[in-house]
């Protein structure tokens, strides 16, 4: 029905549109500063025209609802950036706290590597004099306390990393277990047709609080987001999620399971979860392994220089240095073994040269360190080492044989094994290319020492060619240089992950800024839309309050008493 | 496409990095150095372990050379003492195998000699800072008398020599056994010295005569030793000159390496200061300007 009702209602209508459009824009003004908040706009459409008496009239507006402005694909990136720009940060923090030991502080490894150097040298100019042999045995142990500390400080940063790994999972399960919940009140919703944007926005705050802590995968669909670790591993399915378990591994550790149990620590990357794991089973260790052997290379060189000398009582010198067994604790664990200064053996064996053994204790500073020995007892490895030991440090290249002026090149591959060492030795001496003695030396215990002069490094095997040592990252390096070259390590590693931190950081903010560029809430246009409406719900208003007045005069019509 | 409506996290991004630059700046002037933890330059923090390492051997190989180069000047010029008392001994031995001299005259001489004999001894015994210099590492006097030993005297020293490390990869050897100048098997000095003080207090010429020739001999001999005294004392000094050079050069690395240039870092601060000013005062700008501010109020 046509007529001065129909008008009214559209009028009504008008009111009830601008009503939920001022409803949307004062949601958006209050949430300008909510973290995860996406701008609502209110969704109005023209209603059907109506058909009275052959006149077409418009039908007015209909409010079909109040929608969030999202980009899902940006959704996405952002996560993903900001998993990777998390596990940059964590690594970054614990570099951080490492590289400070390996600063010129003081107590640092150089500082004491040059003091027990000085020490010698000194010892050098007045071998007899108590003092000077007693600065070497407290520049000694400064130097394993350098050591020590340094370890420590190693060892503590990794055991703070993982702290860190079971904190994250604890956060991990506290927010898969509340997206669980959220999906299952959207689809809820979404069953009963109802769309409700704040809990989606709840929903993506908490993914992308989640993809922080560890790297994810995340499909989108109508009953919520379906999460998986980067591995594929499900932490969340509709209402169902998956917690995470951690347990101590073998190494002390915590390892991570999944929840059917399985092992998944390695697979699991990005996020502080990621960094932390990354951390503490690759970047520590492999610093770690570096000091080890650098700690073990050194003192059982320093050792054998201090046996093969005479001390001040005319006795064979004492092992100066002792390391732990382990060699996975020979940094943590080294100590000095001898507490009286006469012990230090000056004089090498032999008449006519008093303090000739302090040279030989000086070279091994100034000297490349031996090729990693096996065993704890000094230079000469007790037993043989498997021979599926890998090679992978090192060659041992163009060793000329002097009787035949043929060479011998062996070079480590990546799948190169003692065995393969071995094979090619045996191969060489079969062919006559290489000869037992000649080409070769042996050293007092028998062994044949091959080696390089080009790259210093030095190989032991057996007169039976069982090798014996093998290929280290520190051989045919000083000790300085191998020190040095961890503290190249450590400060690249360190310069890398806070590089990576920085430029994710600003593609983070480049993604943010889109995002907000598509869900923010511009205040201006907030303010400009309020006024908008405000003027449309006055209008609306206003034809309500005139098609009262018509009423009113239609009304009445036909009578006298007010006119 | 709407512009992006939230310029704060932008902000607040910029103001850290311009502070950040600030206080890297402000470090730099402050502690004169560009890289304080080894991720600021990696390579330069790995060459200065090196760098420390080697300033701290040149330090200490210098304090090496200045302990025993005193001792090997004190040694060369003992033995420039004993040269002169030598070749006075030659020219008394020569007065007195002269036949014309009579028996006092010898024994005025051979109290002369004796004298003599007693100088070099002293000179053999003379020590430096505590330690003898021709004892070999003994701390006992180097010569006795013993009336039992044929030369009159006993050597208590060893025979073991000094090697210093002032390089690395040069020590040098900075004593020579008593043994080796004074009693030396094939020129023993002080045995010459003794015989001709028994050859002139016995009146015996053809002793006297053997005696000063093998003391002549002898001063060739100690000429030899002393030019080991002097090549040695060479070689510290040359090494001492090479040394000051390489503490140079050292230094001057480790400024290339991890210093700063106090210029570029004074310009490098204020920079950052005009920079973070900036910033803030763009921010200052910026954050209250919202399309309210234009608005009247509703009457």
């Amino acid at each position: 029905m046509g007529g001065l009702n129909a008008t009214l209602n559209i009028g009504v209508r008008a009111l009830d549109a601008a009503q939920a459009a001022l409803d949307a824009t004062s949601n958006n003004i209050a949430n300008v500063n909510t973290p995860g908040y996406t701008e609502e706009v209110a969704q109005l459409s023209e209603d059907p025209l109506t058909q009275s008496g052959g006149e077409i009239t418009g039908g007015g507006v209909t409010m079909d609802g109040i929608q969030s402005v999202q980009d899902e694909l940006l959704d996405l990136q952002i996560q993903q950036q900001t998993s990777s720009q998390s596990s940059a940060n964590t690594e970054s923090a614990s570099l951080q706290q490492i590289q400070t030991y390996f600063t010129t502080t003081g107590t640092d490894i150089a500082t004491a590597l040059t003091t027990f150097s000085n020490s010698l040298d000194a010892l050098s100019a007045s071998p007899i004099s108590t003092a000077t042999q007693q600065s070497v045995l407290s520049a000694g142990q400064d130097l394993a306390q350098a050591f020590n500390t340094t370890a420590n400080g190693l060892t503590s940063a990794q055991s703070s990393a993982n702290g860190l790994v079971t904190t994250s999972v604890a956060q991990i399960n506290e927010l898969i277990q509340q997206i669980a919940q959220l999906n299952g009140q959207i689809e809820q919703l979404t069953n009963s047709g109802q769309n409700d944007s704040s809990t989606e926005d709840q929903l993506n705050a908490s993914v992308q609080q989640l993809s922080g802590l560890t790297g994810i995968s995340v499909t989108q669909s109508k009953s919520g987001d379906t999460i998986m670790t980067g591995n594929g591993t499900p932490l969340v399915m509709g209402d169902q999620s998956f917690t995470l378990q951690t347990t101590t591994g073998s190494d002390g550790f915590q390892q991570v399971l999944d929840s059917n149990g399985s092992n998944i620590t390695s697979t699991l990357n990005g996020g502080q979860l990621g960094g932390a794991i990354q951390t503490r089973d690759q970047t520590i260790p492999g610093m770690l392994s570096q000091l080890n052997s650098l700690a073990s290379q050194f003192s059982s060189s320093f050792n054998a220089a201090q046996t093969q000398g005479l001390d001040s009582n005319g006795n064979p010198g004492l092992n100066f240095f002792a390391v732990p067994t382990g060699s996975a604790e020979a940094a943590a664990g080294i100590t000095v073994s001898i507490s009286d200064p006469s012990l230090l053996a000056i004089s090498s064996v032999g008449t006519g040269s008093s303090n000739n053994n302090v040279a030989n204790l000086s070279a091994v500073l100034s000297q490349a360190l031996p090729s990693n020995s096996v065993s704890s007892t000094g230079g000469n490895p007790s037993a043989p080492l498997a021979t599926s030991t890998p090679l992978t440090n090192g060659s041992v290249t163009s060793i000329a044989d002097a009787s035949t002026g043929a060479t011998f090149t062996f070079t480590a591959g990546a799948s190169s094994t003692i065995a393969s060492l071995q094979a090619a030795i045996a191969s060489a001496v079969t062919a006559g290319t290489l000869s037992n003695g000649t080409g070769l030396s042996f050293n007092a215990a028998g062994h044949v020492v091959i080696s390089t002069t080009t790259t210093g490094d030095t190989l032991q095997v057996s007169s039976s060619d069982t090798v014996l040592g093998q290929f280290n990252s520190t051989s045919g390096k000083t000790p300085a240089n191998a020190y040095a070259s961890l503290v190249f390590n450590i400060g690249n590693a360190a310069s890398n992950a806070s590089t990576q931190y920085t430029a994710l950081g600003k593609s983070l903010l480049q993604l943010t800024n889109q995002q907000s560029s598509v869900s923010g809430v511009n205040i201006d246009d907030e303010t400009a839309n309020l006024i908008r409406f405000q003027t449309a719900y006055q209008a609306g208003a206003r034809i309500v309050s005139t098609i009262q007045q018509l009423n009113t005069v239609a009304l009445d019509m036909g009578s006298s008493q007010s006119y | 496409m709407q512009i992006n409506p939230n310029i704060t996290p932008n902000i607040l991004a910029d103001l850290q990095q311009s502070q950040s630059m600030l206080n890297s700046a402000l470090q730099q002037v402050a502690t004169g150095r560009s890289v304080s933890v080894p991720s600021d330059n990696p390579a330069a923090s790995a060459a200065m372990v090196q760098n420390t390492i080697e300033t701290g051997n040149v330090d200490q190989y210098t304090k090496n050379i200045s302990t025993v180069l005193a001792s090997v000047e004190s040694a060369s010029s003992v033995l420039s003492t004993v040269v002169t008392a030598l070749t006075q001994a030659v020219s008394l031995g020569t007065e007195g195998a002269n036949g014309t001299t009579n028996a006092s005259d010898l024994k005025a001489i051979a109290t002369q000699m004796q004298g003599i004999l007693s100088t070099v001894v002293s000179q053999a015994n003379a020590s430096v800072a505590g330690g003898y210099l021709f004892g070999g590492t003994g701390t006992s006097t180097p010569y006795t008398e013993d009336t039992s030993s044929p030369t009159g005297y006993t050597y208590n020293g060893n025979t073991d020599a000094t090697s210093v490390v002032v390089g690395d990869t040069l020590s040098v050897q900075v004593n020579l056994p008593g043994s080796q100048i004074f009693s030396d098997p094939s020129n023993n000095v002080l045995g010459s010295l003794s015989s001709l003080v028994t050859a002139l207090q016995s009146g015996d010429t053809s002793g006297i005569e053997t005696a000063t020739s093998s003391i002549t001999s002898a001063i060739a001999f100690i000429g030899e030793r002393q030019a080991f005294y002097g090549n040695a004392e060479n070689q510290l000094n040359s090494q001492d000159t090479f040394l000051q050079q390489e503490t140079v050069s050292l230094a001057s690395q480790a400024t290339n390496l991890v210093g700063v240039d106090e210029a570029t870092a004074a310009t490098n601060l204020s920079q950052a200061e005009t920079d973070n000013s900036a910033a803030l005062a763009a921010t200052a700008k910026v954050l209250p300007n919202t399309l309210l501010n234009y608005l009247s109020n509703p009457s």
